[in-house]
């Protein structure tokens, strides 16, 4: 479990000019979810993120990760290792010359023994359908493909949660659509809890839960669904609105009335045909 | 039809040229895009869309095959490289990798400097830029570069390469990363400066949403060949081809698709939510107030 407790945070605190990008933020997060964090640049989602494995820790408040506070520096190693982190730009993650070598990265700065690194990163290639490609040089790999092998990299440390920071935003559409798949993949076998930024609604919908941030606050925290009913405050915070609850709000305006809960495309078919 | 302002005649273009490793990965393309046009080239990953993109401002000269840019061909040596540069102007993907000045007006400054902008304009120039992207100068003129978000960063980089009155623009994959918001600003500030400025447009894009709000036209490219280019309607009306080739439909696409396969009976050459509404509304507003009646 992940506890936040009344979390504040400010860059540059000492400075003349400081940033509060949090501001009391109480969450918590079980095992297995599969949360979803939605919000404006700048509204403090990745923040949030960084201190989930203390890249940031808390200016005031507290951030347990199974019960081990990140504001500790000791705790480092044992915070790194419950939690992975996958970045939107997988250059930025990647380092080694072979897929296969890369992938081992992680798990060999852990002090693993080598069997069982072998073992993981077995698992792990085969988990992000990366067998064909486990010889190649990462360079050489569409930027879809570059993606996969760093979550591969985060699993092979074996780490129970994993954030995802807009992982498929610098995607083409079918890269989006197959490194969207593989998290799903993993999110069904339930075996690592899923914390995931993003801005595409689409992928938004397919999580337990969201958590909708604006100014360095937690606004909303509820079942997508719910959310998506929530035209008016998801426009005021320049969200985007997906298709179905748009094309409805334009009908209801034109005195055609489609209830505001409606929100996959067979529920609004279903709908109309009822007119 | 308006005049070609670039003309294309069977290029192609080869990576690792006279190595074992040699690739072609454009093999023989000609087009021309039109004096104002906005033209959006879609592909699925390595169809060549980058590679090609760099021709339109001399980055590749082609070795086979012909360019010819409002009225120069690049592999003409007497071509001025500089005012080709000048009148073309490209905004890479990242705007990283085109910022690297501290401030946003140095950064803007860096351009006009090298094209020997006379000091007394800069200042003035970096402004009507900064407007015309609608950032605010009092607030940004100043601002040190890496305190701005991803948005703010990409119209910092469209400024300044505005400033330098540019006739063509080439745009790769300009929203990808933006939050909603910054897409709908950066989409509207293109808009505006087409109907401001008459300027051509050739950009690239993974989005199809963007694809159906920007372009006049569209190039499929598919393995360094054009597939088709066409308006619009005309491309996404073929939707198993387009999926063939590992591309997606815009989101309006795939749901007139969903209605009229539940036998609702829209137009399937709808491509945006505005056609979406209207079709919709003239179906059912007679049977909403049928049922007022009864």
């Amino acid at each position: 479990m992940i506890k936040i407790n009344d979390l504040y945070f400010t860059y540059y605190p000492e400075s003349e000019n400081p940033q509060k990008a949090l501001t009391a933020v109480s969450l918590s997060i079980k095992e297995g979810e599969f949360v979803s964090i939605i919000g404006q640049n700048g509204s403090g989602k990745t923040t949030l993120a960084k201190h989930l494995n203390a890249i940031l820790t808390p200016t005031k408040g507290s951030v347990l990760i199974d019960g081990i506070n990140t504001r500790n520096k000791e705790n480092l190693w044992d915070v790194r290792k419950k939690v992975g982190m996958v970045f939107q730009n997988p250059e930025n993650q990647i380092i080694c010359s072979t897929v296969r070598s890369d992938i081992s990265f992680g798990p060999e700065n852990l002090g693993i023994n080598r069997v069982e690194i072998e073992n993981r990163v077995d698992k792990s290639i085969e988990l992000m359908g990366l067998s064909k490609y486990q010889d190649y040089p990462p360079h050489m790999l569409s930027i879809g493909l570059k993606q996969k092998v760093t979550i591969a990299g985060v699993l092979a440390m074996g780490t129970k949660y994993i954030i995802f920071d807009e992982p498929t935003s610098m995607l083409d559409s079918l890269g989006k659509k197959e490194v969207f798949e593989v998290i799903l993949n993993l999110r069904k076998k339930r075996e690592v809890t899923i914390i995931y930024i993003t801005h595409l609604m689409e992928e938004v919908l397919k999580s337990d839960r969201t958590i909708v941030m604006s100014e360095g606050k937690i606004v909303l925290d509820d079942s997508p669904k719910k959310i998506f009913s929530k035209l008016k405050i998801l426009r005021s915070l320049s969200l985007d609105v997906p298709i179905i609850p748009d094309i409805s709000s334009r009908l209801n305006k034109r005195g055609i009335s489609i209830p505001s809960q409606i929100i996959t495309t067979q529920e609004f078919v279903n709908c109309l045909k009822q007119l | 039809m308006s005049k070609a302002i670039i003309k294309v005649e069977n290029l192609f273009h080869s990576y690792m040229q006279g190595t074992p490793f040699e690739k072609e990965v454009l093999h023989g393309l000609s087009f021309e895009v039109y004096h104002g046009e906005k033209l959006a080239i879609v592909g699925p990953t390595q169809s060549g869309k980058s590679t090609l993109l760099q021709y339109f401002n001399a980055i590749f000269i082609p070795k086979k095959g012909r360019v010819i840019v409002d009225e120069q061909d690049t592999k003409d040596s007497r071509l001025n490289l500089k005012e080709l540069r000048r009148k073309v102007a490209m905004l890479f993907q990242h705007p990283d990798s085109q910022l690297f000045k501290e401030t946003v007006a140095d950064d803007i400054a860096f351009g006009l400097k090298n094209m020997n902008f006379p000091e007394e304009v800069i200042e003035i120039t970096i402004k009507k830029a900064l407007a015309t992207v609608s950032l605010d100068s009092n607030e940004f003129f100043y601002r040190y570069i890496f305190s701005l978000s991803g948005g703010e960063k990409k119209k910092v980089a469209i400024a300044g390469i505005l400033a330098l009155d540019p006739e063509i623009l080439i745009l790769d994959d300009p929203t990808a990363g933006l939050d909603p918001k910054g897409r709908v600003d950066f989409l509207n500030s293109i808009k505006f400066l087409h109907d401001k400025l008459g300027l051509t447009t050739i950009f690239v894009s993974s989005n199809m949403n963007d694809v159906v709000e920007l372009a006049d036209r569209v190039m499929i490219l598919v393995d360094g060949k054009i597939e088709m280019i066409d308006i619009p309607e005309n491309i996404f009306i073929k939707r198993e081809k387009l999926l063939s080739y590992g591309l997606t439909l815009p989101s309006v696409v795939e749901l007139v698709d969903e209605l009229i396969k539940s036998g609702i009976n829209v137009d399937e050459k709808i491509i945006n939510i505005d056609q979406l509404e209207e079709s919709l509304f003239e179906i059912f507003k007679n049977k909403n107030s049928e049922k007022e009646i009864d």
